[in-house]
Formats: structure tokens, C-alpha cells, sequence
């Protein structure tokens, strides 16, 4: 009943999408002015070499990629491939590798294949799936349909612990109305494991087949043309054992999304909000913007990955120029708050805080400075505060855990002659990076990180023959934990073009000596930065970058990490 | 009444331990527990774990040595687990009397094992959840299947979840600048407790995403190996000059996952897994199409385009076509690799186009960024017209429409910087004339207004010189208001000259056929086949033609060209010298009639200025001839060829 009932409010709006279709059709191209069939497209290929002690990456890897259209009149059947010999498990079959038809025609396009798609964060979320996909534009309407495998099923392997998996099937549908004046977006996503899938499995061995049912509602509209506000829900409800159908009825859920799910002993609902309103103070050019998102404990959507949930936020945003664009000012303000059912024994509220500035009071000059912070304060209900407390409302925070990240930036660049044909400009970059941690108002050792990078460069330009030469110094100064180090080392950069300027070229390059207070150790790094782009002609180009890194030191042995691609790229 | 009190009080607390006193078992256990307490009931079952200690006395001395098994319990309010009242597949320990026995995971974690707790294998993998716990044991006999100790509990415990650790730094779908040298710092923040000694592994993936991926950037994350990793016991990492290249205009993936340590030992007590989300962040600006600000007309009437790029543009390439030119698709632009580029703002660039010269016709543009990056494909912006400067939109001398300030542009100074800009050609402009005495127009008169002299070439308009500041002249087309005089001195003094057309024609003195009152009806003229107005406007076409030949050839690297296109020029004022003396030929043939005095004067008027236009003309042909003489067929670089010829026509 309930399947029934989901599948006609889907097609209810699938029809309703599908109302002004016979309206659009583009009789000219019918007629047929252009009959030939025309086939267009691209393929890439980069061949990538890795030399790296610091992860298990295969040395060499082949990245493809090509996309052909073949089209006739209004009709486009584009295909997608993607190949890589890269690849990497971790619990989950994903993979980099599909490839993907996309016919479409005038307003109604399909997806064949691997296929993705996203309706919301808290819906379905760009999630890989085998199957179709489905849009339709006509007029105001935009409708998004998607039936496929969101996973395959594995049988698990107890040695690596992966558990295994049933096949998933996925379907949803999303609509949305734009009128003039407001738009309004429905969406039903349900995926479901098919229990039938892992039949050769014993019993015991088989995991809990879930059920996952999200609805969201979408709104927004502009007023006076200077208010504009939207909002966000979604349900979502999982069942996490299918097998465990409710037959006593107790479990009813009270959600949009329960309402359209079976019953379940083991269904729980979640929900999310977001709301924003967002105002523009046309008189002195500035934007205030306030938003609010609630997301409840545990929230869970089968559709996309791992997110934070159970946390409220409330951000502040605003932004102004003023003398004509000269000076730019904007802001942010958040409050952030875990646990917000009060069920943990630790929460954690946030508070975080941003402030750019960009002035630019000539055409020579330019500065800006970037402040942000990130105080973080954990609030710790111990076992024993619990069982003391004497009524349910009684609040039991306890500062214990107070994090705080500080980052203040700041760049200048100054224009020291500029003419046709040579340009000098000096750049200055300081930035500063804090971090600490303290535990009941004491900084314990280690606790405390402080980055402070600097960098330097003069850079004399060529415009007309494309080449730019710059040299700099850059010194940093860095404290993790109790290890405190001192960088410091020349860099240079240059920019040359050859052969008409079809071949560009660019150079960095940097050596840093760094000396570490506390382990009385010192090591070189030399960082070589390269890319070349040749342009054969507008189909066939080249391109091949390369970065390069070596390490050597008074006591550690050298380290050399080499990343090197080769790509070829062609249209026709 | 205070008594009875008492002894209800001391009833109260000695009863309940009456009641236990009663039951007597004959071993005594001692259950310890250390935090932090694992949610997996799998960490129990290890034998290295550490949380659980049993310590066990058989009192009973009477007893020989006792074999016997534990019963352990773990109930919250939300659920119960233990071993059965039975052995299944469970250790068994002999006890002897009067020695104090301590049993550590290692001896009975098994009995935590899923089978042994009754438990599918699954729901056994999840992790308990959060909440409060107690965990008891009792000690079993194994021969009787009784117990042999009363059920000893623990203190509860609060089984913590942890949640994973919240990314601060890079946000994520963030651009991080490019450093050179690199330096990245990675901050999270944790939101765990309890686990005071924590390690973060941090993983970097690399992520080559295609140009056709349009799905969650979390799936190519979970399809590529790692990049680096590391494992750090801080909560900010410094991704520093000394680890392996991050390569511009890739886009990278990070996790952190919260791994508590205990001895050697992992604890899992995170939700997933302690990992936290997935960060995502590009390095360097993605490759994106540059975007053309503007395009409009310099003031050395070239087109001049602004556009935005991103930083790690390398190079940009322009392209432009006239708007009519063929189809766009089929590329037919002419590339200009390199413009005069010049920075006006932050990756913001402007480019002047020297090739176009055609200030008549629509321009379409075009800009490319190139960022030097393997597969990446150089990006096209959208394609941005400029139209060609709309001369309608221009009035001289009370001045009503100028929208675009061309006249101000093309004579080099902008109007909004000087309120008078235009530059006359003329010797000796008067904008304020003082003489208001009218005067009759004739047809190839040079009119002084606005500061600018205009010829008179019709009835309709006149055809304004500008000098641009390239040193050219551009010619305009402007046409008579109503009530359109000049006062003796040629000087405009009542209505104005405009773009627009009017539709208002004045009444021109000699203007062969054309209507009027004061017309010359002058037969011999006709019967020649030429007006007075074409033959002045065909002796000033011949002039104009001459000295653009002229400034053709100058754009030719060597003067031998000039071999060829002197001659040419040379016959072309000759040309012109022939017509001229033929009209003036005809002018004097009228003279010698009997004609009213204004119309005389007029015709006067206009003989002087044809002998002075054909004084002139010889005068360049005999300097031309000369010229071609001594330096044709010779060839002189540029620069000599810069002396000499200018020296021709002054």
C-alpha cells in the first residue's frame, strides 16, 4: 500500500512535469534544414609516474577519458568513458571506471550507465549508481528522475572485516517548479536492500537488510525584489531490519518520510532544516544574510557518504564595498552546537569567525587581510554527573576541552613600473597559523601549533613575449607539538613562451634549509615545480608537468618524491 | 517516638545486608575494570585488552580444587547480553582453595566471543550503543552448573561513543592558494573525550577528476590510493616543502581518522570508525574560462578588451573576427597570442587589438586561458561583441548626443577630462566667432564649428577631418540642423552639426542641379559631365586616395615598394591636376558671361580655391617627381624612409 502510494505521488509529479510537453517541439529542426549526422568529441589520455615513499601508489597510472557526441538535428547521444588503472578499495566497491551514454533531445535528457546524480545533501547526494537517470526542462518545470544499483552485492570478507553487502536498489524523483516569483522543489528518494540478493548465505551471516525513505521540500522566493528567502526539509526514515516488520503497529512514525516506509520495529525518522534569508542593502551595497540548519542526531540518508550530523548552526554573513569597489569588506559569524538531544556525554559548541578585507586604492596597489577563527569548547557530562542529577532540566556542562584555531593572512602587491612592455610588481605574503588545545584552562605539552610562513618575490614581466621572471625569499617559521623549526631559502619562478608562443612553459623552483630547535637536525628540501602546455593546433595539444622534491638532512636519509604526467588531449 | 525512628533507620540499613549474609558462596570474586571501555564487545574478547581483571578466592578450604567457569553479563537499560547457564565452547579454570587467582582477558576473552554471548554474528559487530553499562560475572561450577559466587558487578560505566573529528582547515571546496615553496596546513578539531592519548592518521588522496565527472567528488576518493599518509598525534599538520609535490590545478581529497590508543592496543569507541567527513579542496584555481569584462573602442580607435582570468593562467589567447564573418564554429578568428597585455587588477588584463582599423564594423571576441596544467584543456569565454562606433551618436557644436564620447576618444582627449576637446584641423579655429554677418555655403567650403573644420560635400552633410591621435584622420559624416548659418569667416554661428540624420537640407550656393534658388543653372557645366560638387569631392577623393597610398606604402619594410605605388600616386595627382584645371577652365568660361554680382563673387570665390588646390597639387608633383628620381629603386630601411617622405606633402 505504501509502495502504491509512493509510486503515485512520483508519477503524479512525473506527469505533471511531463504536461507542456507537446508545446516545445522545434519544427524547424523536424523539417530537417540539416540532416547530416555530425559526430564531435574529445579523448584525453595523462599518463602519471609516482615515485613516493610515503604511500603505496603504483608508479605508473593511466588516467583516460573521452566523451563522443554523435548528433542528428536536436538529438545528442553523447558517451562518457573514464578508465583508470589506479585503483584503491577501501570497504565499498567504487570505482573510477564507467562509462556513461547521454542521449538527449531538445529539453528531455537521459543518463545510461554509471550514473550520478544529487538532489540535496541530506537526499540523495551525488551517490555512484548503475541504472538511468532522467531530466526533463520543459518551460518552468524541472524534473529529475533516477532508478539503478546503488550497491552491488559482496559477500564480505570476514579477514579484511568487510561485511557484506546486499544489492541496494535506489529510485527517486525530483521536481521543481520556478515561477517568476518563487520555487518550490519536491524530491522522494528511497533505497532498499534486496534481501533476496545474499539468499546463498547462511542465517547468521547475513547482515540486517535497511530500508531508507527521505522526502525534502524546497522553497524559495524573492521579496521586493531585495529579500530573498529559503528554506530546506528534509525527512528521512531508515528501517534498519527490514526482516523485523512491525506487526503490532507500535513503531508509528510520525514523519513525512515514515508515513511512505513499512513499518518497522527498528525504524527510526531524522529530520533536517535549513533556513536563510538573505538581504541586499542596495543604498550602501552591502548583503546581510542570516542562516539557520538543524540536523538531528544520527540523521542518515542511504543516498550519500558519512556527514556530520546532530548539530545545530546559525551563521551571520555580511559583506559590503564601499568607495566604489575599492575597499571590499565581508564577514562571517557562526555558532555551531553538537548534541543537541542532550543524549551524549559530550558536546561541543563552536563558534567560528571570518573577516576579509580587500582594498585596492590604486590601480598599482593591492592588499588584502584574512582573519578566521575556529574556538571550539567541549562540554563533558561525566557518568556520575548523570546519575547525580536531580532533575532532567538540570544543566551539567562542564568546560573541560576548549580548542582554538586562529589563521591571519595578509598579502600585498605593489606595482613598481608598469609600460607595454615590462611590468614589475613586488608581492609580499605573511601568513600565521595558530592552533590550541587546552584541557580545563591548562595548556598541556604539545597541545599548542604555531605556523608562520612568509614569502617575498619580486617578478619583472615581458607581457608581449609572454615570459616573467620573479625571485624571492621565503621563511617560515613552525611549532608543532615540542618540535619547533626555522625555514628559510631562496625561490625563483619563470614564465617563457616559444615558438609563437604555442609552447608555454613554467618554472618553479625553491630550495629551504630548515633547522629544528629541539632535535638539533637540519634538512634541505628542494622542490622543482614544471609544466609545459603545446598547443599542436585547436584539436591536438600536449601538456606535461612535473613536480619534484628531494629531501636530504643531517641525520635522516634522503627522500625523493617524483610526480610526473604526460597528457595529450584531442577534439575533433 | 525518637526511638522507633531508630530502629526503623537501623532496620532499614541492616536488612538488606541480613538478607545477603543469609546466602553464603563459597568464592569470593573481585571484578576490576579500567577505562576506557571499548563499545565493540570484540575488544573484550581480546586477549591483550586490558580493561577486565577477575580476581578469584575459594574460601572454602574445605574444598580440593574446584574447576569452574564465569558467567559475565553486560546490561543496559536498553539491552542484555551474557554467556548462557551453561558451557558451551568456554575455558575452564581450577581453582584452589585459600590462593588468591587473577584471571585477565587473556584467560577469559573468549567467553566474549559472539557465540559465547549469544549473539548473530552482526548485530555482535556493531557497536553498543552509548549509554550506561554494568558488567557482572559469576563464578559457575562446572560439574553442577551452579553458581559458586554471588553476581559481582561492577560500578557502572558510561560507554562513550566518540564522535569523529570535525575538519577546520582547508575549508572544504576551497581553492588553496599556490605556494612556492608548498605549504599547506591541515587543522581539525576533535570532538572525542575520555581517549586522552588519540592519533590522527591523515590521508591525502589525489584526485584526477575527469572532465565528464559529475557525480560526489567522496566516490574518487574512495576509488584512489592514498597519496600520503601520516600519523600525527596533533590536531593541525603542516603539509610542508619536504613531502611529496601537490601539483597545481589538481584537486585533493582528506580525511582524518581518531584512533585511541590504549598500550599498543586500537579501541574502537568512534562512530564511523572515527573517521571524519571527507575534505575536498583545489589547489590552485580549477581551470576556468576567462571572462570578458568589457570591449569598447580606444582612444586610438582600436578595441580594447578586459577580461578575468584566474591565477594560474599562463597565457592567454584572444581571438576576434568581424561580427559578419562566417559561422563561429568553423574557427576562422585570428589568433593574437600575445596582446599588448597589461594587468589593471587582480588577474584582471587588457588588451588592445592594433589589427583592427575598421572602426565601421562589428568586432566579436574572444579570450582562451591556458593554464600550462596536463589535462587541462584551454578554456574558452563566451563570445562578447563590440559594435562598431555609431558616428549618429555624434553632434559637433551644441553638441546633444555623444554617448560613448567617441569624438573625445578619437581626438585623444576625453571630454570628461576637458570640457573642450575636440582638435581642430584647421589653423585657426574661432568657437566663439564674434562676426555674425551669414555668408552662403558652398559646396567644398571649409566650415570652422566646434573647434573642428568640417567640408561641405552636400546639401545634407558635411565631412568632418579628425585627427586621431595615431596621426590618421578619420572622416565623419555629420549633417545640418535647422537654421543652419556661418557668419563671413566660415564660422558656425547659428544651429549645429550632428550625426543624426536629419533629413534638413540647406540651400547651397552653385550646387550644379540640385534645387534652389541661388542654383547655377549652368549648361556647359552639365553638358561635361560633371557637377561642381562631384568634381570638388572627386579632387579631394583623389587627395585623400593619395595620401592613404602614401601611408600604405609607408607600412612596407622597404622603400623599394615605393618604386611600384609612387608612380601610381604620381599619376593620381596628376589626375587630379587635369580635373582641376579643367573646372577651372569652366570657371572662368562662365566668368566671361554676364553674371549678377553675388553669383560672380561666389564663382571667384571658388576659382581661387581651385588654383590654390591646384598650385598645390603641382607643387607635390613636382616634389614627388623629384623624389622618385633621386631615391626611386633604392632601397631604404625604414628609417630613412620616415625622413625623407613626409617631407612630400608639407
Amino acid at each position: 500500500m505504501n509502495k502504491l502510494c509512493t509510486f503515485s505521488v512520483i508519477s503524479f509529479w512525473l506527469v505533471s512535469g511531463f504536461g507542456s510537453f507537446g508545446q516545445t517541439i522545434d519544427l524547424g529542426a523536424l523539417q530537417g534544414r540539416d540532416n547530416k549526422v555530425k559526430v564531435s568529441g574529445g579523448l584525453s589520455g595523462n599518463v602519471v609516474y609516482n615515485h613516493s615513499q610515503a604511500a603505496n601508489i603504483p608508479p605508473i597510472s593511466l588516467f583516460l577519458s573521452g566523451n563522443l557526441n554523435v548528433s542528428y538535428r536536436n538529438f545528442n547521444l553523447p558517451l562518457s568513458i573514464n578508465y583508470s588503472n589506479r585503483k584503491f578499495t577501501y570497504s565499498q566497491p567504487f570505482s573510477f571506471n564507467f562509462v556513461t551514454f547521454r542521449p538527449s533531445y531538445q529539453w528531455i535528457s537521459a543518463e545510461i550507465g554509471t550514473c550520478f546524480m544529487s538532489f540535496s545533501p541530506y537526499s540523495l547526494s551525488g551517490h555512484q549508481f548503475q541504472g538511468v537517470g532522467l531530466t526533463l526542462t520543459p518551460n518552468r518545470w524541472s524534473v529529475s528522475a533516477m532508478y539503478g544499483r546503488l550497491f552491488k552485492a559482496t559477500d564480505g570478507n570476514s579477514e579484511l572485516q568487510q561485511l557484506p553487502t546486499y544489492r541496494r536498489m535506489g529510485m527517486g524523483v525530483k521536481t521543481v517548479y520556478k515561477s517568476d516569483h518563487f520555487t518550490l522543489g519536491l524530491s522522494l528518494f528511497n533505497a532498499a536492500d534486496k534481501p533476496n540478493s545474499l539468499a546463498h548465505l547462511s542465517e547468521p551471516l547475513r547482515p540486517q537488510p535497511k530500508e531508507n525513505m527521505v522526502v525534502g521540500l524546497e522553497f524559495s522566493t524573492m521579496i521586493f525584489r531585495k529579500l530573498e528567502v529559503s528554506a530546506a526539509y528534509h525527512s528521512s526514515s531508515l528501517n534498519a531490519d527490514t526482516n523485523q516488520p512491525d506487526s503490532s503497529g507500535i513503531a508509528r512514525q510520525k514523519s513525512i518520510s515514515g508515513w511512505l516506509i513499512n513499518k518497522s520495529s527498528l525504524g527510526q525518522s531524522y529530520n533536517s532544516y535549513r533556513f536563510g534569508i538573505n538581504y541586499n542593502l542596495s543604498k550602501s551595497n552591502g548583503i546581510i544574510g542570516i542562516e539557520y540548519q538543524k540536523v538531528d542526531p544520527d540523521y542518515i540518508t542511504l543516498g550519500g557518504y558519512y556527514f556530520v550530523n546532530d548539530f545545530e548552526n546559525l551563521t551571520l554573513k555580511y559583506s559590503q564595498s564601499l568607495w566604489s569597489g575599492k575597499v571590499n569588506l565581508s564577514g562571517s559569524l557562526g555558532l555551531q552546537q553538537d548534541d543537541i538531544a542532550r543524549q551524549k556525554s559530550s558536546g561541543q559548541r563552536r563558534v567560528v569567525g571570518m573577516a576579509n578585507l580587500m582594498f585596492s586604492p590604486s590601480q598599482r596597489l593591492n592588499a588584502g587581510l584574512t582573519f578566521s577563527n575556529f574556538t571550539s569548547y567541549s562540554f563533558v557530562r561525566t557518568a556520575f554527573d548523570e546519575i547525580r542529577r536531580l532533575n532532567p532540566f538540570e544543566q551539567l556542562d562542564t568546560l573541560n576541552y576548549r580548542q582554538i584555531n586562529q589563521n591571519i593572512s595578509a598579502f600585498v602587491n605593489y606595482t613598481l613600473s608598469q609600460t607595454e612592455t615590462r611590468v614589475q610588481t613586488i608581492n609580499v605574503n605573511v601568513s600565521q597559523m595558530q592552533s590550541v588545545a587546552k584541557q580545563g584552562d591548562v595548556v598541556r605539552v604539545g597541545q599548542q601549533s604555531g605556523f608562520i610562513n612568509s614569502d617575498i618575490t619580486y617578478n619583472y614581466q615581458l607581457p608581449q613575449k609572454a615570459q616573467s621572471i620573479g625571485v624571492g625569499v621565503n621563511t617560515s617559521f613552525n611549532s608543532i607539538g615540542t618540535q619547533n623549526s626555522f625555514s628559510v631559502g631562496p625561490l625563483f619562478h619563470v614564465q617563457k613562451g616559444f615558438l609563437q608562443s604555442k609552447l608555454t612553459t613554467n618554472t618553479a623552483l625553491s630550495y629551504i634549509y630548515s633547522k629544528d630547535a629541539t632535535l638539533e637536525t637540519s634538512a634541505g628540501a628542494f622542490n622543482l615545480r614544471e609544466s609545459a602546455q603545446y598547443n599542436w593546433d585547436k584539436k591536438n595539444s600536449l601538456s606535461a608537468n612535473l613536480g619534484f622534491t628531494q629531501v636530504s638532512g643531517s641525520t635522516l636519509a634522503g627522500r625523493t618524491y617524483v610526480s610526473a604526467t604526460v597528457g595529450y588531449i584531442n577534439r575533433f | 517516638m525518637k526511638t522507633i525512628r531508630y530502629i526503623v533507620l537501623m532496620a532499614l540499613v541492616f536488612l538488606p545486608l541480613a538478607k545477603t549474609m543469609a546466602q553464603h558462596f563459597p568464592v569470593q570474586a573481585t571484578f576490576y575494570s579500567k577505562p576506557p571501555y571499548p563499545i565493540f564487545l570484540s575488544d573484550y574478547a581480546n586477549p591483550v585488552g586490558q580493561n577486565l581483571t577477575l580476581k578469584v578466592l575459594l574460601r572454602d578450604l574445605n574444598l580440593g580444587p574446584t574447576q569452574i567457569y564465569f558467567r559475565f553479563r553486560i546490561s543496559s537499560n536498553r539491552m542484555t547480553v551474557g554467556n548462557p547457564s551453561f558451557r558451551v565452547n568456554m575455558p575452564i579454570f581450577t581453582l584452589t582453595p585459600g590462593i588468591v587467582q587473577t584471571f585477565t582477558q587473556a584467560d577469559f576473552g573468549k567467553y566474549f566471543e559472539w557465540m559465547n554471548l549469544g549473539m548473530n554474528p552482526f548485530s555482535y559487530a556493531l557497536p553498543l550503543p552509548e549509554g550506561i553499562y554494568t558488567f557482572s560475572v559469576e563464578i559457575m561450577d562446572a560439574l553442577t552448573n551452579k553458581p559458586l559466587s554471588k553476581s559481582e558487578q561492577l560500578p557502572p560505566v558510561w560507554l562513550i561513543v566518540n564522535d569523529p573529528p570535525l575538519l577546520v582547515q582547508p575549508q572544504n571546496e576551497s581553492i588553496q592558494k599556490i605556494q612556492n615553496p608548498q605549504n599547506l596546513v591541515f587543522q581539525w578539531t576533535p570532538r572525542h573525550r575520555q581517549a586522552n592519548t588519540v592519533e590522527y592518521e591523515f590521508v591525502l588522496t589525489e584526485l584526477l577528476v575527469p572532465d565528464n565527472f559529475n557525480g560526489n567528488l567522496q566516490n574518487l576518493f574512495l576509488s584512489q590510493p592514498p597519496y600520503y599518509r601520516t600519523t600525527t598525534l596533533n590536531s593541525s599538520f603542516l603539509y610542508g616543502p619536504t613531502l611529496p609535490p601537490l601539483i597545481a590545478g589538481r584537486t585533493y581529497g582528506f580525511r582524518v581518522r581518531a584512533v585511541a590508543k590504549k598500550g599498543f592496543e586500537e579501541i574502537g569507541i568512534f562512530r564511523n570508525d572515527g573517521y571524519s567527513e571527507v575534505g575536498i579542496f583545489h589547489y590552485g584555481e580549477k581551470n576556468r574560462a576567462p571572462v570578458i569584462l568589457s570591449a569598447r573602442w580606444g582612444n586610438d580607435a582600436k578595441p580594447l578588451i578586459t577580461w578575468k582570468g584566474i591565477e594560474r593562467h599562463a597565457q592567454f589567447e584572444v581571438f576576434y573576427k568581424r561580427t559578419t564573418d562566417a559561422q563561429e564554429a568553423s574557427f576562422p578568428y585570428f589568433s593574437l597570442s600575445n596582446p599588448y597585455l597589461q594587468k589593471v587588477g587582480e588577474n584582471t588584463y587588457a588588451g588592445k587589438i592594433n589589427a583592427v582599423s575598421d572602426v565601421k564594423s562589428s568586432y566579436t571576441f574572444r579570450v582562451s586561458g591556458i593554464t600550462g596544467v596536463t589535462g587541462e584543456a584551454s578554456l574558452f569565454s563566451g563570445l562578447v561583441t563590440l559594435p562598431p562606433i555609431d558616428w549618429s551618436k555624434i553632434t559637433i557644436y551644441g553638441i546633444t548626443r555623444d554617448n560613448e564620447d567617441y569624438l573625445g576618444l578619437l581626438a585623444g582627449k576625453s571630454r570628461k577630462d576637458n570640457p573642450n576637446p575636440l582638435v581642430a584641423t584647421c589653423q585657426n579655429p574661432r568657437v566663439n566667432p564674434t562676426d555674425t554677418k551669414t555668408n552662403a555655403i558652398v559646396l567644398g567650403d571649409t566650415l570652422h564649428a566646434g573647434g573642428t573644420d568640417v567640408v561641405v560635400v552636400s546639401d545634407e552633410y558635411v565631412k568632418a577631418l579628425i585627427k586621431t591621435p595615431s596621426g590618421g584622420t578619420t572622416d565623419v559624416k555629420l549633417y545640418y540642423s535647422a537654421d543652419f548659418k556661418i557668419n563671413q569667416y566660415n564660422e558656425l554661428i547659428s544651429g549645429y552639426l550632428t550625426g543624426e540624420v536629419t533629413n534638413h537640407r540647406i540651400k547651397l550656393l552653385s550646387s550644379g542641379n540640385a534645387v534652389g534658388e541661388e542654383d547655377i543653372t549652368n549648361q556647359q557645366l552639365i553638358s561635361l559631365g560633371v557637377r561642381t560638387d562631384s568634381l570638388k569631392v572627386l579632387a579631394n577623393q583623389f587627395h585623400d586616395q593619395s595620401k592613404q597610398q602614401l601611408s600604405y606604402t609607408t607600412a612596407y619594410r622597404y622603400i623599394s615598394v615605393i618604386s611600384t605605388s609612387l608612380p601610381i600616386l604620381l599619376n593620381l595627382l596628376k589626375a587630379k591636376h587635369v580635373l582641376l584645371q579643367e573646372s577651372i577652365q569652366v570657371l572662368n568660361g562662365e566668368l566671361a558671361k554676364n553674371l549678377p554680382n553675388q553669383q560672380r563673387t561666389q564663382l571667384q570665390t571658388m576659382r581661387t580655391k581651385l588654383t590654390a588646390q591646384s598650385n598645390e597639387t603641382q607643387r607635390n608633383m613636382d616634389r614627388l617627381g623629384t623624389y622618385i628620381q633621386n631615391f626611386g629603386g633604392r632601397k631604404f630601411p625604414n628609417e630613412v624612409q620616415g625622413l625623407l617622405l613626409p617631407q612630400l606633402f608639407l
